[in-house]
């Protein structure tokens, strides 16, 4: 898997398919038929990337909305994504 | 059924709700939630109609710390199910696009994209899909090979019926769009629906759908021919009056004469604009309120949102209702005759489909 990095663009994986049930999204994997389901930072970052978006700019979406310190955002986002992108819901490039 | 216990201001409630919400006005013109409403009834009565995620959404737009847990916990499981059937359709459009077949997904996830942008805004169970006669072969065939079982007993005269067992899904593929043409003279004119096709956006991916004026038609025929029993098809085509000021009028109400649907198209036009307040044309509003036996016709079908609806209360009320909605008065003098005649010959209707 590549790498996630402040430079990489996020993809939104086009195997998947979400709905939004009000402050929670819920994903659907179509290749696994699994569901996930994001919250509150998660649903951000899901909207954020519905066209493709560096992780600079998610991060500095994301770190103006919430009150945490910039080195804890970056670690936490990138933590997000990584998880995010093993599960096949996102592609990194 | 518990519909006869369910109070008139619950079913008055819902019925506000829904045209409100469908009008897309901001506050719902009733009074406040806690004391006026029996949640429990209410839930019900939007699972009976279908029409439980677009309570849902109006509930939490206008009420956002007032929504039941009972519908929260109903609308999610509802969208989950929502979001696999749709999975599961864009799954089967991309095999049979790749063996060259073309298909129309129409009610279910396709519908629910059209008009409401969100396949988790409408209730559906199974799929529908229309595909050209002489391509039902090799649609069934990928099916099949996608691990789908056959329901011979389940298939009708327009449709096949197969089924998922693993995820529960059953898909009812069309070769034709009305059952029994040569009982009910309604005639779609497919050939030209598939000609006038447009492009829907399903989750992000491309598929095709009916022209607004083929499926308006098509609503009404189903509407109608089920009594227009759930509010959800009111609501359909309510929302399609709204979301669709491009229509062609003209060509629909043309097209509603050729194919023998013009009264299904009046009752169905009549009952959104009425009880929901679906936008329509000044013309096409007076011409419909003007007709006589739409209005009656009408009225039966409002009341039963206030009462319980007709066909579980009056069973033969489902056969011979369609009566009233065909449009030429020798077809609805030998209709009977045609439907006895119909059960007679298609007893074993399943040997029919294979030959397809």
């Amino acid at each position: 898997m590549t790498p996630i990095t402040l430079n990489s663009t996020i993809i939104k994986s086009p195997d998947q398919i979400s709905t939004d049930l009000g402050g929670e999204v819920v994903i659907l994997d179509m290749q696994s038929e699994e569901y996930y389901s994001l919250d509150r930072v998660g649903v951000h970052i899901w909207e954020i990337i519905e066209t493709p978006t560096t992780v600079r700019e998610i991060l500095a979406a994301i770190s103006g909305a919430y009150d945490v310190e910039p080195a804890r955002a970056e670690s936490d986002l990138l933590a997000v994504l990584s998880e995010m992108a093993q599960e096949g819901l996102i592609q990194v490039e | 059924m518990k519909s006869t216990l369910t109070s008139m201001s619950t079913r008055q409630f819902l019925v506000n709700r829904l045209r409100a919400y469908l009008a897309a006005e901001l506050t719902p013109p009733d009074t406040p939630l806690a004391e006026a409403v029996e949640w429990d009834s209410l839930i019900q009565l939007a699972a009976f109609h279908r029409v439980a995620p677009l309570l849902h959404k109006s509930l939490r737009e206008t009420t956002p710390g007032n929504v039941p847990p009972s519908l929260e916990a109903y609308v999610r499981s509802a969208s989950s199910r929502g979001l696999l059937l749709t999975g599961e359709l864009l799954r089967l459009l991309k095999r049979w696009e790749g063996a060259g077949v073309q298909a129309i997904p129409f009610k279910g996830p396709a519908l629910a994209a059209s008009l409401y942008g969100d396949p988790a805004l409408r209730h559906f169970d199974d799929l529908d899909v229309l595909v050209r006669a002489e391509d039902f072969a090799a649609a069934k065939e990928i099916v099949l090979a996608l691990g789908y079982q056959p329901r011979e007993q389940h298939s009708l005269h327009e449709s096949f019926s197969l089924f998922r067992g693993d995820v529960e899904i059953v898909l009812e593929l069309h070769w034709e769009f009305m059952p029994m043409p040569e009982v009910f003279p309604f005639d779609p004119q497919l050939a030209e629906s598939w000609a006038r096709c447009e492009t829907v956006s399903l989750g992000g991916h491309k598929a095709r759908a009916f022209a607004p004026e083929d499926q308006l038609l098509y609503l009404c025929a189903h509407g109608g021919r089920h009594l227009w029993m759930r509010l959800q098809w009111v609501c359909d085509v309510a929302q399609l009056l709204r979301t669709r000021p491009d229509l062609d009028w003209a060509r629909l109400m043309a097209q509603a004469q050729a194919s023998g649907g013009r009264r299904m198209l009046f009752l169905g036009l009549y009952v959104a604009h009425n009880l929901l307040g679906a936008p329509l044309p000044p013309n096409i509003a007076q011409s419909v309120r003007r007709d006589r036996h739409t209005a009656k016709l009408a009225d039966q079908i409002k009341r039963q949102y206030f009462e319980a609806p007709l066909a579980i209360i009056k069973p033969w009320k489902e056969t011979l209702f369609p009566l009233q909605l065909i449009d030429h008065p020798i077809d609805r003098l030998t209709y009977l005759p045609r439907l006895w005649q119909y059960n007679l010959t298609h007893r074993n209707h399943h040997s029919k489909t294979s030959e397809v």
